[in-house]
């Protein structure tokens, strides 16, 4: 068993029903809602990677896939939620039942986002090679990203 | 349509008898007041709606220690727009659900605040004014 930390709660209604985790090692979770116990709250848990998170938020990838197609073996978790405190628990996929599962068609609406949730971003530090500068620098104008150069690797330091 | 109210002034003009024991600052400072504001719930049940699809968690649960959630576990969820409401079926916790319930709040049933992630999604502090009565049943 390993706790974990609520990183956001992505989808609300009466209690939260779709929420993230990380633990102690920054594995990120992702965790729906499927019972309400008298000791607490149960959310199936998935490890998923930030790009597959990312594809979830954006509206590109069914909750259900998340859960029957995880990235890895063994990544799914049953996650006890009491007293503000969150505790997973692995379960083999022989042993999850249809009904903690979501149906399929569930797409995250990522246009219905409040200011607040559209303005969290992500920085990632990239390493593009040369030839693919004026590529990258077309995508990231398209996308409407920000980008900074933070410092160019060259083939020979110096010439000793 | 929704109308910014300060709920001191909510409180002063309407005299609301919360439909459960408030925590302190709840509801908040900032509200919206529903003046014929169309909503969504799920409901249990296709062709009626009962009590328990206006209960909150709190209500339900009040041994429970909600910490900080306890000022929305007082609340009630309030869906704006049908098609939103109904891809909250698809969730485990839903999946039982059979209807959707169409109400159309007026001042005197509460106050709302837009709370969540989504734009959509709403907190409403129900009054025992609250009638469960002319409200709408969707199929699903």
């Amino acid at each position: 068993m390993r706790q974990l930390t609520l990183t956001a709660t992505l989808e609300y209604y009466d209690v939260p029903q779709i929420i993230t985790a990380t633990d102690a090692t920054g594995t990120r979770y992702l965790c729906t809602l499927y019972a309400h116990e008298a000791d607490g709250y149960r959310y199936l848990g998935v490890q998923i990677s930030e790009p597959r998170l990312m594809a979830f938020v954006g509206g590109q990838l069914d909750l259900r896939d998340a859960y029957l197609h995880p990235e890895v073996a063994d990544a799914l978790y049953t996650v006890s939620v009491a007293a503000e405190q969150l505790m997973a628990e692995p379960i083999q996929t022989a042993d999850i039942d249809e009904a903690m599962l979501p149906e399929a068609g569930y797409y995250f609406d990522a246009t219905d986002l409040t200011d607040d949730a559209d303005a969290q971003t992500d920085t990632y530090q990239l390493e593009v090679p040369a030839h693919d500068r004026a590529t990258f620098s077309t995508l990231i104008s398209r996308m409407g990203w920000h980008a900074t150069s933070i410092g160019k690797k060259l083939r020979k330091i110096a010439a000793l | 349509m929704l109308k910014p109210y300060k709920i001191a002034d909510y409180i002063s003009e309407y005299k609301p008898e919360w439909a459960c024991t408030m925590p302190d600052g709840c509801p908040p400072e900032d509200v919206l007041v529903a003046e014929a504001h169309p909503f969504f719930r799920l409901a249990q049940k296709a062709d009626a709606y009962t009590a328990d699809d206006f209960k909150s968690y709190a209500e339900a649960d009040p041994q429970r220690q909600w910490g900080q959630m306890l000022p929305l576990a007082v609340g009630l969820s309030l869906i704006e727009g049908e098609a939103k409401a109904r891809r909250n079926l698809k969730l485990p916790m839903f999946r039982r659900y059979q209807g959707i319930i169409a109400l159309t709040l007026q001042p005197a049933d509460g106050v709302e605040k837009q709370t969540g992630a989504h734009r959509s999604h709403y907190t409403w502090w129900r009054t025992k004014a609250f009638q469960m009565s002319n409200l709408n049943m969707l199929t699903i």
